[in-house]
Formats: structure tokens, sequence, C-alpha cells
């Protein structure tokens, strides 16, 4: 008798491990809301572009209607707030936040950053002064990382520029040469730079103090079914958006495949061709849902 | 005298049994037939004409049929004794080398009979055609060029195989015997006055030379490749390449969409005056993403036809218009560039028009197709910041339900909408 109750302690045990392992290797979304307008009720248009940061501001790129919109979350809810216009950013597509709360957004018709400060009030243009030639430089995409540095990927001569807090250039990073193309990237907590390579769907990666791109896991042909065309990263994973399969697949910092989840569809909790996402404090990822003209938000279970 | 007796009988035993021996030897399974050839041929008659041939397969001519078939069952057509993919292998396994660059897709397959009959053939090495003809069997469209090419690369009459090697090269790919320039330059001398004049003095013995010249002919003197671009035509190399005479002589003047631009400054600045580019036109590679700068044989000197390029880099969308019964006529075609702008546009999708329902509009008239409201006044009931338009409910590639639908019956389909009739 004492035998039986020892092996099913024993069993026990193992099986809360392997939950617990289990647990750990998952991240599970549960659709919460859909937001279609901004507070005076204007209608969002292909929004392509959305950032969060710490205190609960959200700014979404409302790229069809070449404007930016900002709400907050909280208590689970998000709230529009006011639209911001200015003429230097009529294209927004991807947006950032940095942590004295300016906003930073790709212009993709000009293919430059436009820096607002938190008030939404035009700064400047971000400049390149000192980065290695050629003077022509062709923004896809950026990110910014903990101490404000920006990171932005320069197709043209397929490259990274660091740029320090007062947007003095730091440093360039070759994207990997055996790459196809590289169409986002983004920076984890750790100042680790990530590439996306949508063509031969792989990850490459930088660690903060490295000079050069390596392969980061393997193919991401399990993980994302069509082509990758955005990145996120939040707390230890990574998530790789599909465009046109409307799934967002979460791999682990080593690149390791640990979900995929979310379908096409018009539904509230689907996505159609979803563009860029972003992760809150309280681990809530909201999404442009560009061809559903909508911003969703999914509670993030890990 | 008993002893004797013995002796005899005792060597009668061992000769006896040393016979018995021999014939189990010599007929092991006990054949009613012990010469395998005549006891196939006693019931497949019809290969004594194929014998008859001036190459036979060795294990054939030794009447070794069961080196190939199972006489009894097999798990194969033809009672094969192995997969027919493979069968060719059990002997000759060494067609392949490891280090291949190469490898005749046929081969890799395992499909050998494609090229050689396993039984006869009055051409060597029992193949089932003679010199080029059995190559353009299969290779079709090159085998038309050839024959329609008004200027001939001497070495294609005398047979593919003056370049190509037919299983695997180690040197090369497309099977070439040796790796470019290294080829070419056996018979071309690089180093004459002529040559050097021609190719502007710039060292193209070091170069690709196809990426000029169609090595199977062609319609244009000195084997140049149907469509070429102006500054090559014209012997402006200079327009942008460093010069023959600099450090280095091939590098571009300029990189990128930047380098093309010097000529097609119009065409370059309309494309990046767009809301939406097509990425790769402003990456590291610009315009060589689908164009070949120096000739090629596709028209606007893409760097092969639409469909293929495109699905070069968009392989998600190839994939799953593979999987669709119902195609879209222009996608059918390959025609991407029937709705997609390649370089640039202000719709999403790349589209070249205001809105999907005028991009269709440019086709198919909507008022003969249907009365169902479209357009910007037609709010999608399924969510109020969509508008009602084609893509509502068909897809503009196909999908495997008629007209294109993105449902199976129009219940299904309309009832998304409509949702008061849903059951």
């Amino acid at each position: 008798m004492k035998t039986v109750s020892l092996a099913a302690i024993a069993a026990t045990v193992c099986v809360t491990g392997l939950l617990q392992i289990s647990a750990a290797d998952t991240a599970r979304f549960r659709y919460l809301a859909s937001v279609y307008a901004d507070g005076a009720g204007a209608s969002l248009k292909r929004p392509e572009g959305v950032a969060c940061d710490a205190t609960g501001q959200v700014v979404v790129a409302d790229t069809g209607n070449g404007r930016l919109v900002r709400f907050t979350y909280r208590n689970k809810t998000l709230t529009p707030g006011a639209e911001t216009r200015v003429p230097q950013l009529t294209a927004p597509v991807r947006v950032q936040i940095n942590s004295k709360g300016d906003i930073y957004a790709l212009d993709g018709k000009q293919r430059r950053i436009v820096h607002l400060g938190p008030d939404g009030a035009f700064r400047d243009f971000v400049t390149f002064d000192g980065a290695p030639a050629p003077a022509t430089i062709v923004v896809k995409s950026f990110a910014i990382d903990a101490a404000d540095h920006l990171y932005v990927l320069d197709v043209f001569s397929a490259r990274v520029l660091v740029l320090d807090a007062s947007g003095r250039f730091q440093k360039s990073l070759a994207l990997p040469g055996a790459a196809s193309f590289i169409t986002d990237i983004a920076v984890d907590a750790g100042g680790t730079v990530l590439a996306l390579d949508s063509i031969s769907r792989r990850l490459h990666a930088s660690a903060k103090d490295a000079g050069a791109f390596s392969p980061l896991g393997g193919d991401l042909g399990d993980a994302v079914l069509t082509m990758p065309t955005s990145l996120a990263t939040s707390r230890g994973l990574i998530f790789v958006v599909e465009g046109s399969g409307g799934a967002i697949a979460s791999l682990g910092q080593d690149g390791a495949f640990v979900g995929r989840q979310l379908t096409h569809g018009w539904q509230e909790g689907s996505l159609n061709h979803p563009a860029q996402v972003c992760v809150t404090d309280a681990d809530e990822m909201v999404v442009a849902d560009r061809d559903n003209s909508r911003v969703q938000v999914f509670g993030l279970t890990r | 005298m008993a002893s004797r007796l013995n002796v005899a009988i005792v060597t009668l035993a061992l000769l006896a049994g040393g016979f018995a021996v021999a014939r189990t030897q010599q007929n092991p399974y006990r054949l009613k037939q012990p010469d395998q050839r005549k006891l196939c041929l006693d019931c497949h008659s019809d290969f004594e004409a194929t014998l008859k041939k001036q190459y036979v397969h060795s294990a054939v001519q030794a009447g070794d049929c069961a080196s190939c078939h199972s006489p009894h069952v097999s798990s194969h057509g033809k009672l094969l004794s192995a997969d027919p993919s493979r069968v060719c292998a059990t002997c000759h396994e060494d067609m392949v080398p490891a280090a291949a660059r190469s490898v005749h897709k046929v081969v890799a397959d395992g499909q050998c009979a494609k090229c050689h009959d396993p039984h006869a053939s009055d051409n060597p090495a029992n193949l089932v055609a003679r010199g080029n003809d059995l190559c353009v069997s299969c290779h079709k469209e090159i085998g038309n060029a050839i024959a329609t090419a008004k200027f001939k690369h001497s070495p294609v009459g005398q047979g593919c195989t003056s370049c190509h090697t037919p299983h695997a090269s180690e040197q090369s790919t497309s099977l070439l015997k040796t790796a470019m320039p290294d080829l070419c330059v056996k018979c071309h001398k690089t180093d004459g006055p002529a040559f050097v004049s021609r190719h502007m003095r710039y060292p193209v013995a070091k170069a690709s030379c196809t990426s000029c010249h169609d090595p199977h002919g062609s319609n244009q003197p000195a084997l140049m490749l149907n469509s070429v671009h102006a500054p090559v035509s014209n012997s402006t190399c200079n327009l942008c390449h460093n010069a023959p005479d600099s450090a280095t002589p091939f590098a571009t003047k300029r990189t990128g969409f930047e380098l093309c631009k010097g000529c097609h400054n119009e065409m370059v600045t309309a494309t990046m005056a767009k809301d939406r580019l097509h990425w790769p036109v402003a990456d590291a590679r610009g315009c060589e993403n689908c164009h070949n700068p120096h000739a090629s044989k596709v028209d606007k000197l893409l760097k092969t036809n639409t469909a293929a390029l495109c699905s070069g880099c968009h392989a998600d969308t190839a994939r799953k218009i593979a999987t669709t019964t119902a195609k879209h006529a222009p996608v059918q075609d390959g025609l991407c560039v029937s709705c997609h702008s390649p370089h640039s546009s202000n719709g999403v999708y790349l589209i070249d028009q205001p809105s999907v329902v005028e991009l269709c509009g440019t086709c198919h008239d909507y008022g003969e197709h249907s009365s169902h409201p479209i357009g910007d006044a037609a709010v999608d009931p399924r969510n109020k910041n969509l508008r009602v338009d084609c893509l509502s409910c068909h897809n503009g590639h196909g999908t495997e339900h008629k007209w294109m639908l993105l449902a199976p019956t129009n219940v299904e389909l309309c009832t998304q909408c409509h949702k008061k009739f849903s059951r």
C-alpha cells in the first residue's frame, strides 16, 4: 500500500513537472476587444502600425487615413483618443514609442522616420549624420530599445543603422549575406537585434555587442505557413506575424517554435493581413488588423 | 574379390553423387529449361526482335532476366525486383558523384528509362533516341529555339553532350562539363584583337558569357540574347561600369536603383513617388532582382517569365494558387502584372487602380454581372469599416469553388452578410 502511495506521489510530481515545462513553452491568445474608430467616431482605414508603452499609451498608424490615432489601454479597455495629423507624415506604416513618450513613425511613401513629441507635435526627421556611405538610405522598418536607441533597417545598403537616444550614429550592422529579403527588425529586452527574412522564412540575430548577424533557429516553415511580414518581442518570446495567413507564430528566444495561433477571417478574433503588433506590460497583444480596418486586442497567456 | 567390388561401388556412388551436385549447381532451381534466356523467351517470344537490336543490355544478353525481374511475385509493376526508381541503381550505383553540383532531374528521380531502353536499342548506351533528338524530346522549348534560331552555335549541332554531361556534373550547374567561362574559352580565344575590341576591352574572359549570349543559338548576331539592354548593344558598357582598365572594371558606378536612375530617371522617380513601393525595387540589388542588366530571352529584360519570377519570392501565393481549381484567367496565364504593378502603386496589393472595383472593371462589366450593391456606398454588414467589393465574394487569384467564390455554395457565401437567412 505504501509502495502504491509512493508511486502515485512520484507520478504526480512527474506530471506536475511536465505541466510546468509545458506552461513555460506555450503562448495562447485570448480575444479581448476590437476597435474600429477614434474618439470622435472617425473610422480606421487599413491601419498598418501599432505601438504600446509602459504607461498604457497605444498609438495606431491609421495608414489609409494618413494619420496617427492615440488610445489608452487600462483595465482591459482600449479607449480611443484623438488623432494626430502632421503634414510631414502622410503615410504612416510603422510606429514606435520611446521611454519618454516620444512617437517615431515611418512614412511609407517618403521612406523616412518622423519624430513627434508626446503631445503629437512634429519635432524633426531622423537623420543619419555620421553614417557611412552611401548617403541614400531606404528605411523599411525600425525598432527602439529600452535605452531609446534607434535601430533602422536600411534595405538599400542591406544594413541596420544604430543611433543613440539623441539620434547620433553609433554603428552599422550588415544584414546576413545569405538572406533573401529582410522585411522587419525588432530588439529584445537584452539588446539582441532580430531580423526577419520573409522570403527564406528565417530569423537572424545579433547579440547586443556582436558585430554581425547569425541564424536563429531553423526554417520557420513549421511555424509560418505563408510569408511572414512583421516581428515583435516581449519577455522572452518572439512573435512572427503572417501577413496573408492571418496568424501569429510564437517562438522562444532561441528561435524554437512555441505555437501558431489565430486565423484568417473577418470575424472579431480573426485577422486579415495583420501588420505590426505590440505587447503591453500587462501581456496584451495589440494587432493592426489592416484589411479588416481595425485594431484588435488579445490577452496573452504564457 | 569382395574388397574390389566394394571399391567399385564406392567409386560409382561418388561419381553419381558428384554428377548430381554438378547438375544441381548448373540448375539450382531445377528449372524445366535450364537456359534462363530460353525459358523466358518461350513465353515472351516478342522479345526475339528486341534482342536482334544492335545494343543489348548486358544482363539481357546474358539471359539474366532475373537480375531485374522477379519471376514469381513482386510489389512493383512488370514484376520488377525493386522499385522502378531504384532497380537500375542496384548495379549502376555510381551515376551521381557525391559532390555533384547539378544532377539531371530524371537521374535524381531514378527515371533511367526516360533515356535508356532497359532491354535493347539501336543507339549506343541503349538510348531510346539518337543525339539531340533524345534531349529535345523533353527539352522542347530549347529544341524549338535551336531549330528556329537564325544564328547557330556549332557545338549544338554536334550534340548537346559537347557542353553538357547527361547524368550529373561535379564541375558546374546546368550539367555543364566545365564551369563557365572556362567551358567557353576552350574554343573561343579571348586574347584576339577582334574579341577584345568587340568586348570594349573589358576582361570578359572572367565573366559569365551567358549574361549576354545564348549558347543554344539566337536570332541576334553574335548569339546575343533576344532582348538586349541598349548600353550593351551600343557598346557603351562604361555607362554603368568602371573603365575597362580600372582596378575593378566590372564594378558599377552606382548601386541599386540609383544606377538605373541615371537613364531611367522618369520611371524611377514615378515609382518612388507612389504610396506603396514593391520593396525589392529599393534594396541592394534593386532592379536586378527582376531584370537582367545585359540581355535576356524575355521581353523587358526580365530574368524569366512573370509567373516564375513572382513566385520566386511569393512562393506561398504560388502554392495556394496551385491548389485552386477555379483560377482567374490572368493567373492561369501567369500574368501577375495584369492586376499588380510590379514597381509601386497607390493601392494595397500593388494594384494600379484606385479601388478593387475599378481594377476588376477594367476587364469585367459589373452591370452585366450582378446587381448586388458594391463600391464606396455599400457598407459591409460584417464590418462597418469595410465596403463591399469584388473581393467580398471572390478571391482574385482563384479558389476551389466555382467562379472563384469564397464559399462552396451560395447559401454559405451570402449568409455571411445576410444572417437572417441563415439556418
